[in-house]
């Protein structure tokens, strides 16, 4: 049943991803980097990467606790590779160099810059 | 005296190879292989001459022979074709036989099934991406949130 479940989550996720509607961002922020299931965060964030927009790409970036900077290993870990796998990185390589001279917090900047030398290295 | 007249008996004594005695005018019969000497005389025909009314007929069978043998060689290399065709194809034959013979033929019932079963799931399946795709954000929001539990408002 949770099976189940999760297919249907794990479905308008991708569905969201593949959605023109800007609107999409704000769902699968506030549904899916909230979400207490690692699962559902790994998925989200990953999908936000796919989406390579700014703002999709900031959530993952700059926010503590999500994408990048999320407390779970896996979820950094599938975000940080979903980063490495896309073909234009212009985007993302801004907003890390962005988080890397200005955010306020020292960890999130910590995590920007390893992320953006890895980058820049693949 | 004596001596010259031996001498002048051995010259006209003729020449005998074997037991065979040439009578011939042939002058190479006695050369001739281990005397088998030929009997007919080359040098003077004794055949009779043929006649016009013979030549005709010898131009006719000559003639008749340069037509005939084209058509039997056509005939035979005809014959030797088909059989070749029929080797080949009979040889093609059980080559293809073989290959059948090498084959493995099974329908997988089982894959079939599940393909088809998967297919209809898809059709039937209201959660499939293709279809939720289709949905504008709002209602795959509210989705979200029911098979979350947070949609109590409705």
């Amino acid at each position: 049943m949770k099976d189940n479940k999760n297919r249907k989550i794990r479905n308008i996720i991708e569905a969201l991803c593949l959605h023109e509607d800007a609107d999409s961002i704000r769902v699968l922020e506030q549904m899916g980097t909230n979400s207490s299931d690692d699962e559902i965060r790994e998925l989200t964030a990953r999908a936000l990467v796919r989406k390579n927009m700014h703002d999709s790409l900031a959530v993952t970036i700059t926010n503590k606790g999500k994408g990048i900077n999320d407390m779970s290993t896996v979820v950094a870990m599938s975000t940080i590779n979903e980063l490495l796998a896309l073909d234009n990185k212009d985007e993302a390589l801004k907003i890390l160099s962005d988080t890397v001279e200005m955010h306020s917090d020292e960890e999130v900047r910590e995590n920007a810059r390893s992320v953006k030398a890895l980058m820049a290295l693949s | 005296m004596a001596i010259i007249a031996k001498i002048g008996q051995v010259l006209n004594t003729p020449i005998q190879i074997g037991k065979t005695v040439n009578h011939s005018s042939n002058p190479f019969a006695a050369s001739t292989f281990k005397g088998n000497v030929l009997t007919a005389d080359v040098f003077e025909t004794k055949a009779p001459k043929a006649s016009m009314k013979d030549k005709l007929k010898l131009s006719a069978f000559v003639g008749s022979i340069g037509d005939a043998f084209p058509t039997f060689r056509k005939g035979i290399e005809s014959v030797v074709a088909f059989g070749n065709r029929m080797k080949e194809g009979f040889s093609s034959a059980v080559n293809k036989i073989n290959e059948i013979g090498s084959m493995e033929i099974s329908i997988d019932f089982a894959g079939a099934g599940r393909a088809i079963k998967s297919s209809f799931a898809s059709i039937a399946d209201n959660y499939s991406v293709q279809k939720l795709r289709k949905q504008d954000v709002a209602s795959l929001e509210a989705m979200w949130k029911d098979l979350s539990g947070l949609n109590v408002a409705a």
